[in-house]
């Protein structure tokens, strides 16, 4: 490969990739409550005024509630259903990933709909639980997209002669196969997190009574946009970075 | 060793299945015999018929098109720039592949309406691009063709699906050997032949999944559009909320979306048959 | 800290500190059991949203509606007061009240804050419980239009109580438009060419030029053909001379503001919400007519709190909610005895000197929605709702 040639085009990707979130960083401080230039002063007010705003620190505790919740759990589901997949070499193995993966398919507000009036058939009362149901359901089926992705060219040879040495399966998986591809399971909780912290329609039908922040942000849009939300956008980047290195040093292989 | 494996994958299937099974095939259902029924004074009456779909074929699909259209671009170029990114982290290697596999899962943080937000400040006839040309005397006046218009919404909507597209390719890209590479170089490949017949068909899952992904998502979203697509763009999502709101067709409303899903599905299946036989292909000597 | 968690910790599966996630001991899975473990914690903040709920003693309101309605009400302490802990989820659009109550919500659901224009219409379709106006003594402070409003009741009963107000006026930016637009169809002067700012709220486009095309005060009882010229007129703006249509009337304002729209159909707040950095924004009412929005508070059928919901309803049009609501939300006041405790601005922003002139010379209230139902030559609801949609894909 050319090197040279693929580090320019990241250089460029990568660039795109960043930009629009050092806009969004450099606006939290920006003086002015509008969001153009030019840019007149610093200053962290809009952290202090985000922080006054009533409801915004319960919303950011129900949101990071349930966005680990669902990394969590549909990480969980999702890998083993993601071995299930690979493991299983069975040609219904299309045919899985297609019905795991129809909740994607449907439109969100139709999801959101029909898990609120499900859910209420069944008496399930509202609320954050049933806000990580929904988003489970629908997120973990990226997960298994994602592993199935890693795990398709995965040379199975250093599994079988680790079992073949008398390593049970879940040694096997723990010493051999999770090292291996850790980063993508990482990864996959960490888009999960991301998709979770954004949804708003889904959340919107089935939290009942409370907010998270895409629904705080969106309800405060009706009387106009400031830089609060560029500070709320920097306090959840900050946090997601911390849980990252966390994650990632937790998951490090003792030895 | 097959006679074990099954049911194995199928117990490790079970916990993902299982809450498909019970939390969302059977609202799915639900709607989907729902769209055979009509509404009559706001009740759902219990009166079998095709004439939604009829309906949603005749008037919406202009926004059927369009939408599918618009996530079929953003998929394709997502997952074209995407590869080419989850290639340098895999091939450069290294930690500088590690630091652009990270630079990309950071991206992935800030909000949705936050970054759609930003794309203003950046593209508005104010924003920093026409401040920055004019002050570098490239141009007079702003130019106002950047934002308001479906280049701005996928623009927008490309930015923000990289980073979902790149980990699995990333992922399957890290599959394959270098051996293999190697080996194909000493005996004389080109890289575009390698690209071809070693690289691409190996990693086509990657490709598929993060498509996938893409294309779900933008057919779903109805924000980018209504925030940075100016008059011109109608998504069907809005109308799916009217359906379920002031038309209190609810019927209607699930007519649309199954049409969606139709869409997308038939959209993914000749994606994944294409790629299959590229695949095949490739597997040939 | 939840039971759930007490349990976990005695079984040496999380440690102590209730802040969650970092506290699980490893996630270093070497073993099958640090495998549950891990399902431990999801387990565990799943139970965290089970068991998450106000503290005991207080009574719980679900509010869904408009972000600071609900805060409003908490003039002067009065939840800590009362020991009422509101739930808030917020809305952003008329639509979802009945996408959300009809779908289930019924039963989880308390207080919303529906348009007088779509009020009927929720009550009609039966999302909304009568209100027993003794439990709401307040309400004989209301302004006397907004007690007389007819658009507030069905047969005899009240559904709706105006909350808060403003209007449909025309703005626009003082710094570049010289001379103020008189009226609606100005918004098609070539001057204005891709400068026009539109909104996504369909009554707030087709009322005020229904006016102006059909020439008709009521706007909402027209012919088919009336109807189809006031869309074409429409149309015409939206692809001739908009620049966009803004979701939300704050997003018009950062129109306004980033200077990217100069006039646009707009509320009175607008103009403050674009913030002080803003170019000036000022408004006309045009010749035609106009057209107003009135939100309101309204109970949901089965509201699982009705009782407390009651006191919520009450304080709603009391002075202090009042005052609080406006001050926050550059919203007009229901009620007059909340006049003495606005702030300067938001008591500037609407004709208080004369409110009941200002009603009566609108006909008292809202225009009555389209008909629902099939009435003589007239468009109906569904009509308007589907010309919208022609428009919105044009």
């Amino acid at each position: 490969m050319n090197h040279r040639l693929l580090w320019a085009a990241a250089l460029v990707v990568g660039t795109f990739m960043i930009l629009p979130l050092l806009v969004l960083v450099f606006f939290a401080f920006s003086s002015s409550p509008l969001l153009r230039l030019p840019l007149e002063g610093l200053t962290f007010n809009w952290f202090l005024r985000l922080a006054e705003t009533q409801g915004f620190l319960g919303s950011l505790t129900n949101s990071l509630l349930i966005s680990a919740s669902v990394g969590i759990v549909s990480t969980m589901i999702g890998t083993l259903a993601a071995f299930g997949l690979s493991t299983g070499k069975s040609r219904f193995s299309g045919t899985y990933v297609s019905i795991l993966a129809l909740p994607l398919m449907v439109p969100p507000l139709v999801l959101g709909i029909a898990f609120l009036s499900y859910f209420s058939s069944l008496g399930l009362r509202l609320g954050l639980h049933a806000t990580v149901i929904a988003q489970v359901v629908t997120l973990q089926p990226i997960v298994v997209l994602i592993v199935v992705s890693r795990l398709s060219g995965f040379d199975w040879a250093a599994v079988d002669s680790a079992r073949d040495l008398g390593a049970s399966s879940w040694r096997t998986f723990i010493d051999v196969t999770f090292p291996i591809i850790r980063p993508t399971i990482l990864g996959a909780a960490l888009i999960v997190m991301a998709l979770s912290l954004d949804d708003f329609i889904i959340t919107f039908f089935t939290i009942g009574g409370e907010n998270t922040l895409p629904t705080l942000l969106w309800g405060m849009m009706r009387k106009g946009i400031d830089p609060r939300m560029n500070a709320c956008a920097l306090i959840v980047v900050a946090f997601t970075l911390l849980l990252g290195v966390i994650a990632l040093r937790l998951t490090r292989n003792p030895d | 060793m097959a006679g074990f494996r099954l049911p194995r994958s199928v117990g490790l299937l079970s916990p993902s299945l299982g809450a498909n099974a019970i939390c969302f095939v059977v609202p799915l259902v639900y709607f989907f015999v729902l769209s055979f029924l009509q509404v009559r004074s706001f009740q759902v009456v219990f009166d079998p018929t095709t004439s939604n779909y009829v309906r949603v074929l005749q008037q919406y699909s202009g926004p059927l098109v369009s939408t599918l259209s618009l996530a079929v671009t953003v998929a394709a170029i997502v997952t074209v720039i995407g590869f080419i990114y989850a290639s340098a982290c895999r091939f450069i290697g290294g930690s500088k592949g590690g630091w652009l596999l990270a630079i990309a899962m950071i991206t992935l943080f800030g909000g949705y309406l936050a970054k759609l937000y930003a794309w203003r400040t950046i593209l508005g006839e104010n924003g920093i691009l026409n401040t920055g040309l004019i002050e570098l005397g490239l141009i007079q006046a702003p130019i106002t063709a950047l934002l308001y218009n479906n280049f701005a919404v996928v623009l927008a909507l490309t930015h923000y699906t990289l980073p979902l597209a790149i980990l699995p390719i990333y992922g399957s890209l890290r599959a394959i050997e270098d051996l293999p590479i190697a080996a194909a170089r000493d005996l004389g490949a080109t890289d575009f032949r390698i690209l071809k017949d070693i690289i691409v068909p190996q990693c086509a899952t990657g490709l598929f999944s993060a498509f996938a992904m893409t294309l779900l998502f933008v057919a779903g979203d109805a924000i980018a559009p209504r925030l940075l697509g100016g008059t011109s763009s109608s998504m069907v999502g809005v109308f799916i909320q009217d359906q379920f709101g002031f038309r209190v067709n609810a019927p209607m409303g699930s007519a649309l979306a199954f049409t969606v899903i139709a869409g997308s599905a038939i959209i993914l299946l000749i994606i994944g048959l294409g790629g299959g036989r590229l695949v095949r292909q490739g597997d040939q000597p | 800290m939840s039971q759930e968690f007490e349990k976990l910790r005695k079984a040496g599966l999380a440690m102590s500190s209730p802040s969650g996630l970092a506290q699980f001991r490893s996630f270093g899975m070497t073993t099958r059991r640090d495998f549950l473990r891990l399902a431990g914690a999801g387990a565990l903040m799943f139970g965290t949203g089970l068991g998450q709920g106000p503290a005991m003693a207080a009574e719980t309101v679900n509010f869904f509606g408009w972000q600071d309605y609900d805060t409003a009400l908490d003039a002067n302490g009065f939840f800590a007061a009362n020991d009422i802990a509101v739930k808030s989820t917020y809305m952003t659009d008329n639509n979802e009240i009945i996408a959300n109550a009809k779908n289930g919500g019924i039963g989880n659901m308390d207080l919303v804050t529906p348009d007088l224009l779509y009020g009927p219409f929720m009550a009609q379709i039966g999302l909304f419980e009568p209100l027993d106006l003794a439990q709401i003594p307040n309400f004989s402070s209301l302004f006397a239009p907004f007690q007389a409003m007819a658009a507030a009741k069905m047969d005899g009963q009240q559904f709706c109580l105006p909350f808060a107000w403003g209007n449909v006026v025309l703005m626009y930016n003082a710094d570049v438009v010289k001379e103020a637009p008189t009226s609606w169809l100005d918004m098609l002067k070539p001057e204005f060419k891709g400068k026009v700012g539109l909104t996504a709220e369909m009554s707030h486009l087709v009322i005020p030029f229904t006016m102006a095309v059909a020439k008709t005060r009521a706007a909402t009882r027209i012919t088919k053909e009336a109807l189809a010229e006031v869309y074409a007129t429409l149309t015409k703006i939206k692809k001739e001379q908009a620049r966009s249509i803004a979701p939300s009337f704050g997003d018009l304002a950062a129109q306004f503001a980033s200077g990217e729209i100069v006039i646009a159909p707009a509320w009175e707040p607008v103009s403050v919400w674009a913030g002080e950095k803003a170019p000036t924004l000022k408004w006309s009412f045009p010749v035609e007519g106009s057209f107003s929005f009135i939100d309101n508070m309204a109970l949901i059928k089965d509201a699982p709190h009705k009782a407390t919901a009651y006191k919520l309803l009450n304080q709603s049009l009391s002075p202090e909610a009042q005052a609080n609501a406006a001050n926050k939300n550059m919203t007009a006041v229901t009620v007059e005895k909340a006049l003495p405790l606005l702030d300067a601005k938001p008591r500037s922003l609407y004709p208080y000197e004369d409110v009941a002139g200002f009603w009566a010379a609108r006909g008292d209230g809202m225009p009555p929605l389209w008909p629902v139902e099939k009435d003589g030559d007239f468009v109906t609801l569904d009509d308007v709702l589907s010309g919208w949609e022609e428009f919105l894909r044009a």
